[in-house]
């Protein structure tokens, strides 16, 4: 059981672009998936829970789109598409846009283009909220990579102060400072004006 | 992180035919009384001992003041911020506006 979750858990990351399955590891990982979701989507068949079926053969979808089978990936979204557009479930739908967005817009134009609209619009609204927390996340790992000279400097950095502003206030030399930002930079790969995302 | 020593070499970085051995340490005697800062990579000044390269350009380092003919939107970002900043190897790069080049 615990392993049939961690497989959805994992299916899911994917399938909504917030895991990258890379290497040897990722490539067995990738061709388990659909052979551990399809019987969960049997199961949510049988029992006519519709919400459940959409996720299921949307996140099949996307792990048979991740490995580049757009054939398997197709017929999934196209029964995807069947169920959700009685009861209009198009955040179900924008939730993987992320990662099959062209095969979505493809599928859904065939059928009803004002519903890919709806969707599209969806999916913008969940990409910023996407953007915002991705950073977060993505910043406290950056943040463990920084030494606590570099976080000090960074977050004075992000509160705007210049480098001789930041020198002084910290007590450091002016090659100290200029050094850290670089450094930070380099390990974030942002620029200065985006060091509040990453603290 | 790993601790370094002062005096430790950091790294040799070859760039335009030169080979720059850089050590750590502490740019100004504050930095080693801060707690906060470890013994860093000491970078080449040139600023204070300009080099060029066989073709005239001065060597610069990414955090290096930017001089006067500074194009780009951050000068307190240093030289890699500037238009005219080739980047090389690690923090050593070149500068190759014309203004800057010398000229023999």
């Amino acid at each position: 059981m615990y392993y049939a979750k961690y497989l959805y858990a994992s299916a899911y990351a994917v399938a909504t672009g917030t895991l990258q399955m890379e290497g040897v590891q990722g490539l067995s990982l990738m061709s388990v998936l659909p052979h551990a979701l399809e019987p969960l989507i049997a199961w949510a068949k049988s029992n006519q829970t519709v919400v459940s079926e959409i996720y299921l053969r949307m996140t099949t979808a996307a792990v048979y789109h991740n490995s580049g089978r757009d054939r398997e990936a197709v017929q999934h979204i196209d029964r995807a598409i069947s169920l959700a557009l009685p009861d209009r479930l198009f955040g179900l739908l924008a939730e993987y846009c992320r990662v099959m967005g062209l095969l979505i817009e493809e599928r859904l134009c065939r059928v009803d283009e004002a519903a890919w609209q709806e969707v599209k619009r969806l999916h913008r609204i969940y990409d910023e909220g996407w953007a915002v927390l991705g950073g977060s996340v993505r910043g406290k790992r950056i943040v463990t990579t920084l030494s606590q000279k570099e976080r000090e400097v960074a977050k004075l950095a992000a509160f705007g102060m210049s480098n001789a502003q930041i020198a002084e206030k910290l007590h450091m030399s002016l090659s100290v400072v200029k050094q850290a930002i670089r450094v930070t930079m380099e390990k974030s790969g942002m620029p200065r004006s985006e060091f509040a995302a990453i603290l | 992180m790993q601790k370094h020593r002062e005096g430790e070499l950091y790294r040799v970085i070859a760039l335009e035919g030169q080979e720059f051995a850089v050590y750590y340490g502490y740019y100004e005697e504050c930095d080693r009384q801060n707690p906060l800062c470890d013994p860093v990579p000491l970078y080449p000044d040139f600023i204070k001992a300009p080099l060029y390269n066989g073709e005239g350009y001065p060597f610069a380092t990414d955090m290096q003041d930017p001089c006067r003919y500074f194009a780009g939107e951050d000068p307190d970002g240093g030289c890699y911020g500037c238009r005219h900043y080739r980047r090389g190897a690690d923090f050593i790069g070149l500068c190759r506006c014309e203004e800057n080049r010398r000229n023999e």
